[in-house]
């Protein structure tokens, strides 16, 4: 009695545009401490998880100050901009050294700054590419998180995709890679200055993380 | 409900026989609840009521007395309607008795085995009632028959009203 | 030496950015889409020849109907590849194709052997290679068994497209009703007539190994459930109590049915051993209790019972005999059914006077309303617990709907003539 084949009389699955991220810097704030990896990742989650943090060098420091003594690293700092420190018995040469380096500095940290604030616009842009591309299996389940380390080239191309941290569900993972396959390209990054490129955008880590799922 | 209903104007003829079988009731009363009015509905299709009602001369005699009873959503209570027409169909019973099967249905809406066990509760009811009578209970058999032998196979009020019922055979 | 962090808040978004050295530049992607994959099945063929049956489109048709799918059509596609070495991931890539199944068939002695591989367009890469065999009265099997590997790798859910459904038609012929129960392949297709009556038949339910159905029927002029097995068409009447005889569960073992029988006055749940013929009362109540359907562990049945004063759904565990309520939202809850997850709870929902499919967490208590449709009753889970059937009005006539359970996709399955009704999915 059934018409041959049941063919949909109407499928209702919307097409989600991808929504428009908004992005907004809300606070900069200066971390005293030189501890290798504050990493302070706000997740409001239970589970500590001891990421094996693939940070292969350890980087020579840039030279930033001369640091005639080294301080007591329990002290932090107490202020957002460096300051000289006031050295016991400063002879002229040694004050203008400092001055220098502290000038240095202070436009080194500005430097960096403004290149913290470029990188954040571009990291929602690529989040704003990432998650539109991202179409997640319906097993998906808020709690599910992959990490993916990817490679970029600085016309913005993908070179590889690596996830480095599994969900546990291959079709959850495989969307996530699928997801930085399809953006294939983050042609805005070819904007950036060298610097910023080199220091934020050569190996970029994603994470995951589905949070307007019903379940 | 009461226009729906007095539309069909068989229904206004056994209403009639009805009101002349029991002195107390008006033609108000009868159709103003919801469709409870009773009325044989074997007669009551709804392609031929629709048509312009049938003439009551098609009545033989053994249904004079209305056969089907009508109950409101969800409920088994008997209405004073049917009440006056099973008194007389026990009184029937009481002088030559006979075995006879109550059938009860439900309308379409609600899921189908809860709507069986509503059909039995109403046919139930009718039964209690004719045992209360004085008519011997093992003379009669109660079968639900659910929603799925509607009298009227339409999606409204005015059919659903006609659904929930017992029909006595 | 500084390390600024710099918490930069997106909508939905946080990530932390040092300022010195290689950045260790983390981005968290809260939000995505849920769109349908888009597919490409080029046609399976036995080396360009043509199966008894279109394979590429019974997959086709079965991916695009979970929802979870939108096919590409034939006539768009640049290439017919049907091995992973044939494919030009660019013409892929074009079309906007994510996902490519490709399939070649070889005949040996009346079987066909299809070899099949999913490819993911993007990524470039093979997921999978398989191999599926069978004889050739069958080859719709051997595409729903593709489509079921297909989904299964791409949604992470197991497919349903090798499952069944048993319906009741209900034909008006000459003012009087021919009632027909029905067994079709979940896509409609290979229907067969079980049983034709002139009596209603009710209440389909099939046994754990779906080689069996338990139903109601009407024919000897009284409610009795009957027991008939699909391959031999052997049936068997069960019971033949006065009174109701009604809404057969096979339990998840295979080894008994919950069913309601009056026989005691009114209508309570019982259990019927199919091996001893015992019947065990379960319940004691002077309401109606019915519709019971078993817990996916065994040990427990949610039914109906209007205990409360309205219809609402009950959970009665077998061992202790403790009743409990599972819903408090609406003055009407019933026919409940079970996803295989054991928490999804599924039933008609009145809400604001009609009558739709809700579903209920059984963890949270969250209630959602799923269909819209008109006079909608007697859901059925697919097995994969990824969408259910149910029966819906659609002008005056009966027809099956079907509605994912996240209610993201919704269509109706509509028949040719007469009523469709109370559809049960397989349980494999």
């Amino acid at each position: 009695m059934l018409v041959g084949h049941w063919e949909p009389e109407k499928s209702a699955r919307k097409i989600a545009p991808p929504k428009y991220i908004q992005a907004k810097l809300i606070k900069i704030e200066e971390k005293a401490k030189p501890k290798p990896k504050p990493k302070a990742k706000p997740k409001p989650k239970a589970k500590p998880k001891p990421k094996p943090k693939a940070k292969s060098k350890p980087k020579p420091k840039p030279k930033v100050k001369p640091k005639p003594k080294p301080k007591p690293k329990v002290q932090p700092k107490p202020k957002a901009k460096p300051k000289v420190e006031p050295t016991p018995q400063p002879d002229d040469q040694q004050l203008e050294q400092a001055l220098a380096s502290a000038l240095a500095e202070e436009e080194e940290f500005l430097v960096a700054e403004n290149d913290a604030q470029l990188a954040n616009s571009y990291s929602a842009y690529i989040f704003d590419r990432v998650a539109g591309n991202w179409n997640r299996p319906p097993s998906a389940r808020r709690g599910m998180e992959v990490e993916l380390l990817i490679q970029l080239v600085p016309t913005g191309q993908v070179v590889s995709v690596m996830i480095v941290q599994s969900s546990g569900n291959g079709a959850f993972d495989r969307s996530a890679e699928q997801a930085v396959h399809k953006a294939g390209r983050f042609d805005k990054l070819k904007e950036l200055p060298p610097r910023v490129f080199e220091n934020y955008f050569r190996k970029l880590r994603l994470v995951f993380r589905p949070e307007d799922l019903r379940l | 409900m009461k226009t729906q209903l007095l539309k069909y104007g068989v229904m206004a003829t056994f209403l009639t026989a009805l009101l002349a079988g029991c002195s107390s009731t008006d033609t108000t009363d009868t159709s103003g609840a919801g469709g409870t009015a009773t009325v044989p509905s074997n007669q009551v299709s709804t392609g031929t009521a629709g048509s312009g009602g049938i003439s009551g001369s098609s009545l033989d005699a053994d249904s004079s007395v209305a056969r089907t009873f009508y109950f409101e959503f969800d409920k088994a209570i008997l209405n004073s309607e049917a009440r006056a027409a099973l008194r007389i169909h026990a009184q029937t019973l009481r002088s030559t008795p006979a075995n006879i099967r109550l059938e009860g249905h439900a309308d379409e809406r609600g899921t189908r085995e809860y709507n069986m066990a509503l059909g039995e509760r109403r046919g139930n009811s009718a039964r209690d009632f004719l045992i209360q009578e004085g008519v011997n209970g093992a003379l009669i058999e109660v079968i639900s028959y659910g929603e799925e032998s509607p009298a009227s196979l339409d999606s409204n009020d005015a059919s659903w009203a006609l659904n929930r019922r017992v029909e006595l055979k | 030496m500084k390390k600024i962090a710099a918490i930069l808040s997106l909508y939905l978004v946080t990530l932390l950015l040092p300022l010195s050295g290689v950045a260790e530049l983390t981005i968290e992607i809260t939000q995505g889409v849920d769109n349908p994959s888009r597919i490409a099945i080029p046609p399976i063929t036995q080396s360009g020849l043509s199966l008894p049956e279109d394979v590429s489109k019974i997959i086709s048709a079965d991916l695009e109907r979970s929802g979870l799918f939108s096919p590409t059509p034939r006539r768009d596609m640049l290439s017919f590849p049907a091995t992973v070495k044939e494919v030009y991931f660019r013409d892929w890539r074009i079309l906007g194709t994510e996902y490519l199944v490709v399939g070649q068939a070889v005949k040996q002695s009346g079987r066909y052997k299809i070899t099949f591989s999913l490819i993911e367009i993007h990524g470039e890469r093979k997921l999978f290679t398989k191999v599926v065999e069978g004889p050739a009265t069958q080859i719709r099997d051997l595409a729903h068994y593709i489509s079921d590997q297909v989904y299964q790798a791409v949604t992470g859910i197991p497919g349903a497209f090798s499952t069944r459904v048993a319906y009741v038609t209900a034909i008006p012929v000459n003012d009087k009703m021919t009632f027909q129960l029905m067994v079709a392949d979940v896509d409609g297709a290979r229907e067969r007539l079980l049983l034709d009556s002139k009596q209603p038949i009710m209440s389909p339910a099939w046994s754990p190994d779906a080689k069996e159905l338990v139903y109601v029927s009407f024919e000897t002029g009284r409610p009795a459930i009957f027991r008939q097995n699909l391959a031999t068409a052997a049936r068997e009447q069960l019971t033949n109590f006065r009174g109701l005889n009604g809404a057969p569960s096979w339990s998840p073992n295979g080894k008994t049915l919950a069913l309601v029988l009056s026989k005691d006055g009114n209508p309570e749940i019982y259990t019927y051993e199919l091996s001893t013929r015992k019947f065990t009362r379960r319940t004691t109540h002077f309401a109606i209790d019915t519709e019971p359907n078993w817990t996916p562990d065994g040990k427990a049945l949610i039914f109906t019972s209007d205990r409360g004063g309205t219809p609402q759904i009950y959970k009665l565990t077998i061992a202790t005999g403790r009743v409990e309520r599972l819903t408090f939202r609406g003055s009407y809850n019933a026919r409940p059914r079970l996803a295989s997850d054991g928490r999804t709870l599924v039933m008609v929902h009145r809400d604001n006077g009609s009558f739709h499919i809700a579903s209920q967490d059984l963890v949270t208590g969250d209630l959602r309303v799923l269909t819209q449709t008109y006079l909608d009753e007697s859901p059925t889970v697919a097995p994969n617990g990824a969408m259910l059937l149910y029966a819906t009005k659609k002008g005056n006539k009966g027809v099956l709907a079907a509605v994912s359970l996240d209610a993201g996709v919704k269509f109706l399955l509509p028949a040719r003539r007469g009523d469709v009704r109370e559809p049960a999915w397989s349980p494999k």
